[in-house]
């Protein structure tokens, strides 16, 4: 997509926030219905309205997942793989040829945490996220990984690490371990 | 001769772009009883994505939008040809007007549409409309939503999922309303910047 200016200098942050604007009587409307530039921003919009749903309903990227994206997955017949682990758990995961979606529960205590962080570590390499986001009032965070990349795996065990982070320091809050092996049939 | 019932052609020398919406609007209107076929699809081309978009944004839906964008183009064209807008140049103004009637309208019945279009359908609706929105490039947009932050694309996905506002956005990851929009503003310039730059070669 190519970013034009709109001649009206009406601004691309005044164009998303039109966007998720339902109301009837939205001030923008006289302006869009006729400027092509403020048009190909929100064609662009709606371009992503219409991809992005897809990309996470097959696993294409690693997400923190809020609850209620989760069960609108499982509603619209997505196969969720999930898996459910308290501070210092481990589990035996894999992912099989139909599961749409791999999540892990991570419970933790994140009540009283203003940054939580995600250090996710293999044998080949230390990937860290930054200020996750995080609701402290559910005591879990949910991630999910990208299906491609858990279906390129053999044998591999990998750690994910909840650290806090505040004007102290931080303080790792959970461990959890994955031994991740292949999809074999039968295997349960 | 089918030609007699046209009126002119003739486009300008730099084609349409420099032919405004106003003017456009009065060479339809002028041409009637004939029908001015290029200047009908040039108006067709800018207002059925603009209607579109409009239709998409106040009921969420592809297919509805469409069907909004098709029964507000046969309305305008047909008033056009009826010479029934006073002043062409504010054919904007109107075709909003038409879109929000038409709004109100598709709530209470579809008679309407139905009837126009068997009356004019394949006449007014030219065949080379404008394609609803074009697909992103799949593999670009998950590579350059991975170079989002963690909290950027989960308010992006929240956000898109089901074109949840920032209150509802905000509900979910214990974000305020207000800092999902600037949170959504930032990561939707740097999606915007990384579909945009030229690929590695």
């Amino acid at each position: 997509m190519t970013a034009r200016a709109c001649p009206d200098g009406v601004p691309f942050a005044a164009l998303v926030d039109h966007w998720f604007d339902d109301s009837d009587d939205a001030p923008l409307d006289e302006h869009v219905i006729a400027c092509d530039a403020c048009t190909a921003s929100l064609e662009w919009l709606a371009a992503l309205e219409d991809a992005i749903p897809d990309v996470v309903r097959r696993g294409d990227t690693m997400l923190i997942m809020p609850d209620a994206l989760l069960a609108r997955l499982r509603a619209q017949g997505a196969q969720v793989r999930e898996y459910r682990l308290g501070p210092g758990g481990s589990v035996h995961c894999t992912i099989a040829p139909g599961d749409d979606v791999v999540v892990a529960h991570l419970a933790a205590p994140l009540a009283g945490a203003t940054r939580i962080d995600l250090v996710a570590s293999s044998p080949e390499r230390t990937h860290r996220a930054d200020d996750i986001p995080f609701d402290p009032a559910r005591g879990t965070v949910v991630l999910a990984s990208r299906t491609r990349d858990l279906r390129a795996l053999g044998r591999v065990t990998f750690v994910a690490r909840l650290v806090a982070v505040d004007a102290h320091g931080e303080r790792e809050i959970g461990r959890y371990t994955f031994h991740h092996a292949p999809f074999e049939p039968g295997a349960g | 001769m089918e030609g007699d019932r046209y009126a002119s052609r003739v486009e300008c020398a730099g084609g349409w772009t420099r032919v405004d919406d106003g003017e456009l609007a009065r060479r339809v209107m002028e041409a009637a009883p004939g029908i001015d076929r290029d200047a009908e699809a040039e108006i067709y081309r800018r207002f059925a994505r603009r209607v579109r978009l409009y239709g998409r944004r106040h009921l969420r839906d592809a297919h509805l939008a469409e069907d909004l964008m098709q029964q507000v183009m046969l309305v305008t064209l047909d008033s056009l040809r009826r010479g029934r807008l006073r002043d062409p140049a504010r054919i904007a103004s109107f075709v909003l007007g038409t879109c929000r009637m038409t709004l109100i309208d598709q709530k209470r019945t579809a008679a309407r549409r139905d009837g126009l279009l068997e009356r004019y359908g394949e006449d007014l609706v030219p065949e080379d409309s404008h394609p609803p929105t074009s697909p992103l490039d799949r593999e670009r947009l998950v590579g350059c939503l991975e170079r989002l932050s963690e909290r950027e694309r989960s308010v992006i996905v929240a956000s898109f999922f089901e074109s949840k506002d920032a209150r509802e956005v905000g509900g979910a990851l214990d974000v305020s309303p207000g800092n999902v929009r600037v949170i959504r503003h930032r990561a939707l310039e740097r999606l915007r910047a990384c579909m945009s730059a030229d690929r590695p070669s």
